[in-house]
């Protein structure tokens, strides 16, 4: 008894007995019915809330490059000739309806459509269009699937941000990690399930740690964030003067103390801490051990780019995210930001692709050559797409453009997910969906199906209701499932 | 307001008195008069109230008649027979209230004459309300016979190739039973239609063109079992399972071709993926994605926790689907002995293996041969050789096996011909030359071998360009 509360205890008594009754089932155990948390003590942990997945899960681990600012799908994937026949001409009024703009360009008194100043040409058997920006990425097409139709609800970059990363725009729900931690558990016991790796930059849209956050869930499922240099997880190494030793000791009575505190509180938080304070004496030894590239050979770095060998750059990061996904880490998520260009579009992107182009491409192919891009999914995208009008003045080589909401383009590769796809259409001027929109919701639904849950049965009682990580929304795109 | 008909309903009510107080007294005087046991007086009383009730339930039955609503003839039967009944109550009543010792053969032909009229009167008043079928729907095929009805059809019997598939009764049927029939039926057409017939799918619903002309986009049946799930509109309506994609693609293809009621499949008319949607739908095709070992129980809590005492990292596959995924490689350590044994004690539950890391020995190898629903195994960075390769060949279910970073040449490569099911292999920095590869690709077309990406090239190019122009910078 003094492991369980005592609503835990009457619904476990409850649903054991009536489970028993109606069916004369035994050997119930209290995790299968237990669908909103609680039931469940740490050591379960690592098969998670739901103990095994709904169905056998196509994608064991995910790495999702998360391209914070908003890429212009018009300089990148979507190729729209319309807008060089048009260039310079107001964007049609019945194409831009009603939607709503940016207080950056809701006040310009003319929306010039301005085409892209990047060559496109179609590549591998897939015949994908993409643009001279993206040369790597251009050579893996056939491995990818481009959802060109994505849309989201938020038009600025933190509630669109929160929105993709949390499904939701204002703060305070779990992320898409933080669920697939709860309710997946880990793959590797040494490191935490949930891994997250920022390129160092100064510029670009802030970003804050509740992007990675547990919200509502038990604080052990937030995402953990490695950073570049010679400490990647801050505090997890011992103190000067105590060894590993004192430092084990220290931790087997600190969780004897946690234990009489739960006795006396009940807090399931206090679960988490135990069990994090025991990760980070893991994490002592596994994390030097994936951050160290000395056994990677020459030709992997030349693979990734010549960033891979500076620590925090994307490059970097990817060739880690790989190196994380070889030990199981079930969801890396990598941000980069600076992708936000309302001015100064061209030079701006040439520079954000050179950072990342090679890097991702290598990335797929890298996971693809070591048999690991069969059950991990890669996710590519932004938090939203960029507008076909300029914003601000356009000259010959120069021009902006402002966030756009109702189309982008993503990429998928791997873990389920079809390859040598192009899936959704915009119109002529990227702007509106024409065919197969997929909706933010869409997207997560679709992500969880594919690691092997049901968006609509992964749930957490919370304030008197049970969340989802796509509320009420979210519908599978069976389409792109392989 | 109609007085009539409110007490008439209570006719079903009452009706049970009579067969049960008639029942009761008849048993008990066979069994006097047969045992030759002292008849009790209270029986005269007992005769009394069942015939009360029966005249009581003969008044209330005619009450119910006159609202209408059923088949004259039927209720004539019953009334017939009700009235027998209150009739042969009076009789005997009278009779044995007044008339001392009535002869052994008078009471048991009264008696027995009793018994037939109540379950005649019965029989045919359940008749009324669930209908002449009712009684024989479940009835073994000779009580059918007795009873006058048709036998059951027989099940159709298994098809074994497409073109056997009897369009409406193969296909069609089958499906519109499973999901739709138990609203739209001869008895309970909701939305006035009949799903359960072909006249009643001909026929259409309230709304107009139920299969529409052909084209999917002008069929109203087509368009419901579409819609978003949510939708009021979708059927089957809410909390019914929806069908599958498989139904709804052999529904597509069903009303694309104009919904035929009859004749055969004919397979070289169809389309690949209406080949594949209709194999499915017959069962000739696994479903798309389904899990391809056969479908076993629970997996035994001591098994896993066998396979955890040793290190081991393990998985259920999902729910329903009881096959374990067991990791070794996050140990970073040498693989024992017993972790071995521990894997061959649990060689039907296990599906994937990940022994990553886990300098796994030539003789180790040789065990992990005995598991027989291994799917797929995972050997990278192993110390595992060409004989290794050789102990694996009888893994009758192995379809991926990776090999990245090992010690194997090109005569492994040989050998992974022979494995029954294998269709991925990862050869990546290992001995294996890409002639080898390119010769085996010919003989086994459908096996996928994965050696280093054929992009490396370009991206060390790319690389050394960059580098370049960076040391030109830094010269200037």
């Amino acid at each position: 008894m003094n492991e369980l509360n005592r609503r835990q205890f009457l619904k476990a008594a409850t649903l054991t007995g009536t489970a028993a009754g109606l069916s004369g089932l035994s050997g119930l155990t209290l995790a299968d019915n237990a669908e909103d948390k609680k039931l469940i003590l740490p050591d379960n942990s690592l098969n998670g809330v739901l103990g095994k997945p709904h169905m056998p899960a196509k994608a064991k681990r995910m790495i999702y490059l998360f391209q914070s600012g908003g890429p212009s799908q018009m300089e990148l994937f979507d190729y729209k000739p319309m807008l060089n026949k048009m260039h310079g001409q107001e964007i049609p009024s019945e194409v831009r309806g009603d939607t709503k703009l940016t207080t950056m360009t809701a006040q310009q008194t003319s929306l010039p459509l301005v085409k892209s100043v990047f060559n496109f040409k179609q590549h591998g058997e897939s015949g994908a269009w993409v643009s001279e920006l993206l040369p790597h990425t251009a050579k893996v097409v056939d491995d990818l699937c481009f959802i060109k139709s994505v849309q989201t609800d938020a038009i600025n970059h933190d509630p669109a941000a929160t929105f993709i990363l949390t499904g939701f725009p204002i703060a305070g729900r779990p992320s898409l990690g933080a669920w697939l931690s709860y309710g997946l558990g880990s793959n590797n016991n040494n490191l935490p399930p949930f891994i997250v790796l920022l390129t160092n930059q100064n510029k670009g849209q802030p970003i804050f740690a509740r992007l990675w956050g547990n919200g509502f869930l038990p604080s052990i499922h937030q995402g953990v964030r490695f950073r570049a240099g010679k400490d990647p997880v801050l505090f997890v190494n011992n103190p000067k003067g105590i060894d590993r030793h004192d430092r084990r000791e220290m931790l087997s009575y600190l969780s004897k103390l946690h234990g009489i505190q739960y006795a006396k509180t009940m807090d399931d938080e206090i679960h988490s801490r135990i069990a994090q304070y025991e990760m980070a004496q893991r994490m002592q030894t596994s994390v030097p051990d994936v951050n160290d590239f000395s056994d990677e050979p020459d030709w992997v770095f030349d693979m990734y780019g010549p960033d891979s060998r500076t620590p925090g750059t994307f490059a970097a990061n990817c060739l880690l995210a790989r190196r994380l996904a070889e030990r199981n880490v079930k969801f890396t998520q990598l941000f980069h930001r600076g992708w936000d260009h309302h001015s100064g579009l061209p030079g701006g992107i040439r520079q954000m692709c050179r950072e990342t182009d090679q890097a991702s491409a290598a990335l797929v192919a890298d996971l693809k050559q070591r048999g690991l891009l069969d059950d991990t999914l890669v996710v590519w995208g932004g938090e939203f797409g960029r507008t076909s009008y300029c914003q601000g003045k356009f000259t010959e080589k120069a021009y902006g453009r402002d966030h756009h909401p109702n189309a982008f383009t993503m990429w998928m590769a791997g873990g389920g997910v079809k390859s040598g796809m192009s899936y959704g259409e915009t119109d002529d001027f990227a702007y509106n969906v024409t065919k197969d929109p997929v909706h933010v919701h869409d997207l997560h639904a679709t992500i969880m199906h594919l690691m092997g849950v049901d968006h609509e049965r992964l749930t957490f009682k919370y304030q008197g209701r049970r969340f989802r990580l796509t509320d009420v929304h979210g519908k599978v795109v069976k389409d792109i499932l392989a | 307001m109609d007085l009539i008909q409110f007490f008439g309903r209570f006719h079903v009510l009452v009706l049970h008195l009579p067969i049960g107080i008639l029942l009761l007294v008849a048993l008990i005087e066979i069994h006097t008069t047969l045992f030759q046991k002292e008849r009790a007086k209270l029986l005269n009383q007992v005769w009394f109230w069942g015939a009360v009730s029966a005249i009581f339930a003969c008044i209330l039955g005619y009450m119910l008649s006159l609202g209408g609503g059923y088949n004259e003839n039927a209720v004539f039967i019953h009334k017939s027979f009700g009235i027998s009944v209150a009739v042969t109550a009076i009789i005997c009543t009278l009779l044995f209230s007044y008339k001392k010792n009535v002869g052994k053969l008078l009471t048991s032909a009264l008696v027995s004459l009793q018994l037939f009229l109540l379950f005649a009167t019965g029989h045919y008043g359940a008749n009324m309300t669930h209908g002449e079928t009712y009684l024989v729907e479940h009835a073994p095929n000779f009580v059918r016979t007795i009873a006058g009805f048709e036998p059951h059809k027989a099940p159709r019997p298994a098809i074994t190739q497409i073109d056997q598939a009897d369009i409406y009764l193969d296909i069609v049927q089958p499906i519109l039973k499973a999901n739709c029939v138990s609203c739209h039926n001869d008895s309970k057409a909701k939305g006035q239609l009949n799903l359960a017939n072909i006249e009643g799918i001909k026929k259409g619903g309230k709304i107009e063109h139920t299969l529409g002309d052909g084209k999917l986009s002008n069929s109203e049946l087509y368009k419901r079992i579409t819609l978003d799930e949510h939708d009021k509109k979708f059927m089957p309506a809410e909390g019914k399972t929806p069908l599958t994609d498989t139904q709804v693609k052999t529904i597509a293809w069903w009303i694309k071709a104009g919904a035929p009621m009859s004749g055969t499949l004919q397979a070289s008319t169809l389309s690949k993926e209406d080949k594949k949607a209709l194999s499915q739908t017959l069962g000739l095709a696994p479903a798309d994605n389904a899990w391809p070992l056969a479908k076993r129980t629970e997996v035994p809590g001591e098994v896993i926790g066998q396979l955890q005492k040793q290190e081991f990292l393990v998985k259920t596959i999902a729910s329903k689907i009881n096959y374990l995924d067991v990791d070794y490689s996050s140990n970073l350590q040498a693989i024992s002995d017993d972790a071995i044994s521990a894997l061959v004690s649990a060689k039907d539950y296990i599906a994937y293996l990940n022994l990553i890391n886990s300098q796994i020995t030539q003789e180790q190898i040789a065990e992990i041969s005995q598991l027989p629903n291994l799917l797929r195994l995972r050997l990278n960075k192993t110390p595992v050789s060409d004989e290794g390769i050789r102990s694996l060949q009888t893994l009758p279910n192995l379809e991926y096996l990776n090999l990245f970073g090992t010690q194997i040449s090109d005569s492994s490569l040989r050998t992974l011909t022979e494995f029954p099911s294998l269709k991925q292999v990862y050869v990546g920095q290992t001995g294996v030359t890409q002639t080898a590869i390119s010769e085996i690709v010919a003989i086994k077309p459908d096996l996928q071998v994965f050696a280093l990406s054929n992009k490396l090239a370009e991206f060390q190019e790319s690389t050394k360009q960059a580098l370049g122009k960076e040391t030109k910078k830094a010269a200037k």
